[in-house]
């Protein structure tokens, strides 16, 4: 017969077979156990990190300020590097608009803007040492911006046609009827005189004239988006949204004759 | 050499109206920094007429130097007013930060009105809720600029009781 005591062999498989059930059982209940424990630990782990951040309160109080610290820094720098690349696309469309263009343009930075609420104009970087006159058309790759009014060696002073002192022959591009468009000091225009039965609608685009020998010929000025009668009731005049966001402006072309 | 100070605090004034102010822009409108150095010349150098103009004429110069409207009509407006803000001064407390604003918002309207009075009749056509908001609002925005400004002149060490 089989004798456990004396026989090593058989003491030593029912070991193992005794170990083998005990791993398979503790590895189903694995699962149960951790999800009985996982509260306890949870709190234990809540418990410990509160306790350590009591005691380690000053290190972490500097740890926090160096992160801060980075973070604004890496801020910056994102801030930066998004700032840059907006600049980046900018100059591209002007340099492309510049290298298509059929006029003999120059770009410049905006500088300056007019520090009073009744007129519009902005001061630019380039004056009569890069050959700006009193008189050169300004333009962006959108669209008609202004006349230089005012050229000193290194500046200019660009009247925006947002600036009701500002009129500027115009057509619109569909039907060809003619007017004056000026500023309103708010971020629409207004094209003046126009026959009672003229035939402007919305969406119209509206571009210069070339009547008079200032403004060249066919530079976009802005769309239509909203007619009326003048009071007179004489005649018509049409509101125009301007092609280039004349408020936020950061580079101009001029045109040289 | 005290007073030449305050002529460099309008020029660095100017220099932020003409730049970084653009980002104060409310409703179009931006506070006029230079309309309340010609307040505040008229306020502190009330008993110094030599000084009052130079104050006055110095801002009034930088706006007609920045602005794109007549040269000249700033400089003529802001002694105007300099001038009536030092004799009202000296008829009348003008001490407190709210008497102050109030001054500032009248005579506002007052440069406002003459300046748009003066655009229409030399051809500027501008429509009336743009004239009024240009007016009214533009200068309660500036008086609520006055106190800013005011401080910081008298942390120059500019005190009207000084002069």
């Amino acid at each position: 017969m089989l004798n456990f005591k004396k026989n090593p062999l058989i003491r030593y498989a029912a070991f193992s077979l005794a170990l083998i059930l005990a791993v398979g059982i503790i590895s189903a209940l694995r699962s149960p156990a951790i999800s009985i424990l996982s509260i306890p630990l949870g709190i234990f782990t809540s418990v410990k990190n509160e306790t350590a951040g009591l005691i380690f309160f000053h290190r972490n109080m500097v740890q926090r300020q160096r992160l801060s610290n980075e973070l604004m820094f890496l801020k910056k720098k994102l801030n930066d590097a998004n700032e840059a690349q907006i600049e980046n696309n900018r100059l591209k469309k002007i340099l492309l608009f510049k290298q298509n263009s059929a006029f003999r343009v120059m770009a410049s930075r905006v500088i300056g803007r007019s520090p009073d609420n009744w007129s519009q104009a902005v001061i630019i970087d380039k004056g009569s040492s890069s050959g700006i006159k009193k008189g050169c058309i300004a333009i962006s790759y959108l669209g008609l911006v202004g006349r230089v009014i005012d050229v000193s060696g290194q500046t200019s002073k660009i009247l925006l046609i947002s600036d009701p002192g500002l009129g500027v022959s115009s057509i619109a591009q569909r039907s060809r009827q003619e007017g004056l468009v000026t500023g309103t000091l708010s971020s629409n225009l207004i094209m003046r005189y126009l026959p009672k039965d003229a035939d402007i609608a919305a969406a119209d685009t509206i571009v210069t004239s070339g009547l008079t020998s200032n403004f060249p010929k066919g530079l976009i000025i802005g769309t239509v988006i909203d007619t009326g009668e003048e009071f007179s009731g004489l005649s018509k005049y049409a509101i125009i949204k301007p092609a280039v966001n004349l408020s936020g402006i950061e580079e101009v072309l001029i045109i040289i004759p | 050499m005290k007073k030449w100070f305050i002529l460099i605090l309008f020029v660095i004034l100017a220099i932020a109206q003409a730049t970084f102010l653009n980002g104060f822009r409310f409703l179009g409108l931006r506070p006029d920094l230079l309309f309340i150095c010609a307040i505040i010349s008229g306020l502190i150098f009330n008993f110094d007429l030599k000084w009052l103009i130079i104050g006055s004429v110095t801002s009034g110069a930088l706006k007609d130097i920045l602005a794109a409207n007549y040269f000249g009509l700033n400089i003529i407006l802001f002694v105007l007013i300099a001038l009536a803000v030092a004799r009202l001064s000296r008829e009348i407390t003008l001490d407190s930060t709210p008497v102050q604003m109030a001054l500032t918002f009248c005579a506002g309207l007052f440069y406002n009105i003459v300046y748009i009075i003066i655009s229409m009749y030399l051809g500027s056509f501008i429509s009336f809720g743009m004239v009024l908001r240009v007016v009214l609002l533009g200068s309660i925005y500036t008086a609520l600029f006055f106190p800013v400004i005011f401080i910081v002149v008298s942390g120059l060490g500019f005190e009207k009781a000084d002069i």
